[in-house]
């Protein structure tokens, strides 16, 4: 008698239902942190920059990625995204003597902010442009269009569960 | 009584408290806990298994690694260990364990190992060599084990062969307990086809065939105790991915209650419990194999994504404490490891296909502690020593040599301090003098061990050498927390050995009446 993970009408697994509590609406990114986090997945995972790989963080549907993640991902590491988006975010003053947030900086020195932190002595700010590309990657590396680009081409090419059955659209373009 | 595997979406529809009783509620779905259910069964003793992650039908499971974290990965893969550095910790909450989710790397407990365990340990008597032997025997026949076939090798398991002869280094395929492996690369989110042995296509079908009652998304919260013997366990069924509490459940046990939950969870429940006080030792003495990996640059496409995930390994340094194994990453994850953001980075990416990862495991010498932390979330803190910082050092250059030995135009090598790539060894020179610092590398904790060890000492230790708790009849821990040390190879093979001699003794002890009814 196995095998009884039953569906419901629209083909979820049942039971997957996001989480609704307090705790987990207090700590999941608001709408602005996702939205800025898009603007930092679009410097880390630009469009264009090779032929052989075209599409860009923004030509996938990274936002339902992120808002994915934020029911799912435990509360500290929620937390932690946060923190570290709040730290890239306003880091140009601090880091780059520039009074603008990352989201006003042209795509060179947003790279040259990121390359920064990462090569920083503080361990806390090598990791921050760690995280958030680790996240960026795993959303974005994880669609079979990047798959296909790549050359992976052995695996199926179903879409990840958090990405919709609709083809790749272009997320917003400014966070500032 | 027929068996059975239910979880949330059955016992919702219930709307009711869920009961039931067996002669022996085991905790934990994983290597130990299927291994007992599969044992117990088949002698004939009534068994429940209740494990707090969902069955995911092969079916159900996709390609890219995200889903795969989300539905079988403990925190949706974000465990983390807090030292000097933060350091994932790998495990899997589904039916299968980390089974489910692991390389399929099938090892023996090393000799040295074993004769440790039996010199400082007082373990002889419960883990007879030639008992373990006749286990291994059994789980290799009925686990499909055997050396990954070159069909399935793929270039990434080849090129560190070839790396690896070229130093004259000894190396081997890896064996593996897959049957008919199709070569997919997809160990990590979980076998697509259902091809690895892994618990949840094995044992615990089996032990259901044979009457078990698997009840999955089911959280076990405290230890019921009649008599001064562990009598069931009580608990709540969860919603896997949102957390959601559902109907309550209540387990009795007639004889024996095994926890078999891994050595972060099996100690938090003992101490919810109030076992093991008088030792002192529940949670502490956490131990692991800590990893760490090189990618390497070919002029050749590697493709990682074709052949066995994990397919060929080198022990020769095991008695230098290192194992080197290769290890396909996806580009989700290995993409992280390119160096740089941008433009630079997507150039990278986009040549993917030419990259090749190996790592090195350590048998580490650190000693953590698992605890539940004030707000109630589970704590692990680990920090590796400076001798295992040491260690890391070497297997990292070692690895770099392979790589370049094996034809990689440039390594990546992941070192804070070094360049991002380099074209030969010579700069791995400079990690000598870099601080024996954890946090120049990036290092993930797999195979944990130790947080309930076992002992013939009460004040030593936490259970018996027979797996029983000193402070409560009844109640036995059968996973690798038991382990006073760590192995050096992966541990799956001993996971299941120890808890099928367990089990047969519990089976044995029944049988003589040695364990009460209730």
């Amino acid at each position: 008698m196995i095998g009884l993970m039953r569906r419901d009408g629209k083909g979820r697994l049942r039971g997957d239902a996001p989480m609704t509590g307090l705790v987990r609406r207090l700590v999941r990114p608001t709408r602005g942190e996702r939205r800025r986090l898009l603007v930092v997945f679009d410097a880390i995972l630009p469009a264009g920059a090779d032929p052989r790989l075209p599409l860009g963080a923004r030509d996938l549907p990274m936002e339902r990625f992120v808002q994915d993640l934020g029911q799912r991902a435990p509360t500290r590491a929620l937390l932690g995204l946060r923190l570290v988006l709040w730290l890239v975010w306003l880091g140009p003053l601090p880091l780059l003597g520039r009074p603008r947030t990352f989201g006003g900086l042209g795509e060179d020195q947003r790279i040259a902010l990121l390359d920064a932190l990462a090569r920083s002595r503080s361990y806390v700010l090598r990791e921050a442009p760690m995280l958030l590309k680790t996240l960026a990657c795993l959303g974005y590396c994880g669609h079979p269009d990047v798959h296909a680009a790549i050359g992976l081409t052995s695996r199926d090419a179903t879409p990840p569960a958090w990405a919709a059955a609709e083809g790749p659209r272009r997320a917003p373009e400014s966070g500032r | 009584m027929s068996g059975a595997l239910l979880q949330i979406g059955d016992v919702v529809a219930a709307g009711r408290r869920v009961e039931d009783s067996a002669d022996v509620v085991v905790v934990g779905s994983g290597a130990a806990g299927a291994t007992v259910a599969r044992v117990l069964t088949e002698l004939g003793v009534d068994v429940i298994v209740v494990e707090e992650g969902p069955r995911v039908p092969d079916e159900a499971l996709r390609a890219d690694v995200y889903s795969g974290f989300r539905s079988v990965w403990r925190d949706a893969g974000m465990q983390v260990a807090e030292g000097k550095a933060f350091m994932p910790v790998l495990q899997a909450r589904c039916v299968g364990g980390t089974t489910a989710i692991n390389g399929a790397i099938i090892h023996r407990m090393p000799e040295p190992i074993h004769a440790a365990w039996v010199r400082e340990h007082g373990l002889g008597d419960a883990l007879p060599w030639q008992a373990l032997h006749r286990v291994w025997d059994t789980l290799d026949r009925e686990l499909h084990v055997g050396p990954a076939p070159e069909a399935v090798r793929g270039d990434n398991n080849r090129l560190m062969e070839r790396g690896l002869t070229a130093l004259g280094l000894t190396s081997n395929p890896i064996r593996r307990n897959v049957h008919d492996c199709q070569g997919a690369a997809r160990c990590l989110q979980g076998c697509p086809t259902g091809r690895r042995q892994s618990m949840n296509v094995s044992y615990v079908p089996r032990a259901i065939r044979q009457g078990a009652r698997v009840y999955a998304t089911a959280r076990m919260e405290r230890l019921e105790t009649a008599g001064g013997r562990a009598a069931g366990v009580r608990g709540r069924f969860v919603d896997p991915d949102g957390g959601r509490a559902g109907p309550e459940f209540v387990f009795r046990a007639r004889r024996a209650v095994v926890l078999a939950a891994s050595a972060i969870q099996t100690p938090l429940l003992l101490a919810r419990a109030g076992v093991g006080r008088r030792s002192g030792l529940v949670g502490r003495r956490f131990q692991a194999h800590p990893g760490a990996a090189v990618l390497g640059v070919f002029d050749q496409p590697v493709r990682m994504w074709e052949g066995a995930t994990q397919g060929h390994e080198s022990t020769h340094f095991w008695h230098e404490r290192m194992k080197f194994e290769s290890l396909a990453l996806p580009p989700e994850i290995g993409a992280v490891r390119l160096p740089g953001h941008g433009r630079a980075l997507m150039r990278q990416l986009a040549d993917y296909q030419h990259v090749a990862q190996w790592g090195v495991q350590i048998r580490a010498h650190a000693h953590g502690r698992v605890f539940r932390g004030l707000t109630g979330r589970t704590v692990i803190k680990y920090g590796l020593t400076a001798e295992d910082v040491r260690l890391m050092k070497t297997g990292l250059t070692r690895l770099t040599e392979m790589m370049f030995a094996a034809g990689a135009r440039e390594v990546l090598p992941g070192l804070t301090g070094l360049p991002d790539r380099i074209t030969s060894p010579d700069p791995m020179r400079r990690l000598t003098e870099l601080p024996d610092d954890p946090r120049l590398f990036h290092a993930i904790a797999a195979h944990l061990f130790g947080t309930a060890v076992m002992g013939p000492d009460p004040r030593t230790s936490v259970v018996a050498p027979t797996g029983e708790a000193h402070e409560l009849p009844g109640l036995f821990v059968a996973d690798s927390s038991v382990f006073p040390t760590n192995l050096g190879v992966n541990p799956q093979h001993t996971i299941s050995a120890v808890a099928w001699l367990m089990a047969e003794r519990i089976a044995d002890a029944g049988a003589a009446g040695g364990l009460a009814a209730a």
